[in-house]
């Protein structure tokens, strides 16, 4: 499994887009949903936290970009 | 030589007649033109120029005028052609000019531009640009640009614009203070986007993005807002190119409604202003925060229902176990009973212990009961033919018995029978 630091936000995204289908094409048992869903929870937070930003580091960009 | 018998008229006398056949001449009054322009400069709010008329095969020049527009019409028709063909007046385009002869005893022979249609010059450029188009469709780059796979989430955007420019401001407001909140990163590499240097310091920009294109998900090429339509630099052959063929997604937005340069059909996306770029950018970006969220609820409701089946497993096991845990209590009832038959054991275990205790008594008797034991207290033990003679009756005199004892044995002959016992001494 790659370390989601070292992912894009696309890549992060196709590995989701993957648990989502082998969740959905498997019967799968208890010990996978698990490890699955930990993976899934994990990408999830990467992503959100890459997509959105607090308004403490809008700010904060906003004033670095200084227009 | 006296003096001149030829008549005279002085030069001024001269132009005055030159102004007489030229000025007010209804053939050269408000005559509609076409020629295309040169040395244009604007001087006291005048625009003053060359009209040329060129061999179309040859090139050279067929005919030359020199013309004026005057500061009380320019502004406006300045304006006027600026709206519709996206660039102001400039050298080296076509246009049709209303044009009025006047000639002037010092300045000379000039056209006085009354009016200028800007749709000649507008279907020129268009013209123009069509074949840049066909040039850029020939050598098969013109869709490489509008091919390319947008990032998931573009929020890393490289900005190419003036930083002083109006518009530059607009889209960093409108990207940062998207509601989503979205994590936008930019980055400004200054160019020049107005005049003759625009397209060389746009490629340059390319160029400085290109170099390290890992950085960023898309280029953002945006022009101040408000500015009049100066557009013509932009359908460049060279920028076109380098657009097309750019690694990442380029945004363009440099115009206004209804301006379009060759840009417009180069570049990924199109939009009319810097501000609609962000809007552009922030909808991509709310896709790709919905396309997040449909993807964890997709997977929680799988995960949930998953969970849920396998609940239902273990209740169907469970169900199927209760018959077997059932048992398994009996056998762990059984164990706690055994547990307490423990004592019973024990007790069994004493039991045992004195039935063997009995037993040993019991053995020590029959050893005991032995007849060697018995023979060693005295007793003895008579036997005829080999075996024990436990009656008299089975004796009669004169037989002969061995008396077995403890430590041997004795042979005698039966002397007497007597059916009772009786003391030796009788």
């Amino acid at each position: 499994m790659k370390e989601i630091d070292h992912m894009t936000y696309s890549e992060a995204i196709a590995e989701l887009e993957e648990i989502l289908a082998s969740l959905r094409g498997d019967s799968c048992d208890v010990d996978t949903l698990a490890v699955r869903t930990r993976r899934a929870v994990d990408l999830l937070k990467a992503c959100r936290t890459r997509l959105t930003a607090t308004d403490t580091e809008i700010k904060e960009i906003l004033s670095s970009l200084d227009v | 030589m006296n003096g001149p018998l030829i008549s005279s008229i002085c030069l001024s006398e001269f132009n005055s007649r030159l102004a007489a056949a030229v000025n007010d001449r209804p053939a050269l009054t408000a005559v509609w033109v076409t020629a295309e322009t040169a040395d244009l400069r604007v001087s006291g709010g005048h625009c003053y120029m060359e009209l040329i008329e060129k061999d179309p095969v040859e090139f050279t020049t067929r005919a030359r005028l020199r013309a004026v527009i005057w500061a009380s019409r320019f502004a406006l028709l300045n304006r006027r052609f600026a709206d519709m063909t996206g660039m102001t007046l400039r050298s080296d385009i076509k246009v049709m000019v209303c044009v009025t002869a006047s000639y002037h005893p010092v300045y000379g022979l000039s056209a006085v531009i009354s009016d200028i249609d800007p749709a000649y010059t507008a279907g020129d450029l268009m013209r123009r640009r069509q074949q840049l188009v066909e040039r850029l469709t020939s050598e098969g780059i013109i869709d490489m640009n509008r091919t390319l796979e947008w990032a998931a989430a573009p929020l890393r955007v490289a900005v190419i614009s003036s930083k002083t420019a109006a518009g530059y401001g607009d889209f960093i407001d409108q990207l940062y203070n998207n509601p989503l909140r979205l994590r936008f990163a930019t980055r400004l590499f200054a160019a020049t986007l107005q005049g003759d240097s625009a397209p060389s310091s746009i490629i340059g920009a390319l160029h400085a993005i290109a170099a390290e294109a890992d950085s960023f998900d898309c280029v953002v090429i945006i022009r101040g807002g408000g500015a009049t339509g100066d557009l013509a630099s932009f359908d460049d052959y060279d920028l076109a190119a380098h657009v097309a063929q750019f690694p990442l997604p380029v945004i363009v937005g440099i115009g206004h409604e209804r301006d379009v340069t060759i840009l417009d059909y180069v570049a990924n996306m199109r939009v009319k202003t810097p501000t609609a770029a962000a809007e552009w950018l922030i909808d991509r970006g709310r896709t790709a925060l919905m396309r997040a969220r449909t993807l964890a609820s997709d997977i929680f409701s799988i995960v949930g229902a998953g969970m849920a089946s396998a609940m239902g497993r273990v209740d169907r096991l469970g169900g199927m176990l209760s018959p077997l845990v059932e048992a398994r209590l009996e056998t762990e009832r059984r164990r706690v009973d055994s547990s307490r038959s423990d004592e019973l054991r024990r007790s069994i275990a004493d039991a045992i212990a004195r039935l063997n205790i009995v037993l040993d008594s019991a053995a020590a008797l029959v050893e005991a009961l032995s007849p060697e034991a018995t023979l060693r207290r005295g007793y003895s033990i008579t036997r005829i033919g080999g075996r024990a003679v436990t009656s008299v009756e089975q004796l009669k005199k004169g037989d002969t018995v061995t008396t077995v004892f403890a430590d041997g044995m004795a042979v005698s002959h039966v002397n007497d029978i007597k059916n009772s016992i009786e003391n030796e001494r009788d």
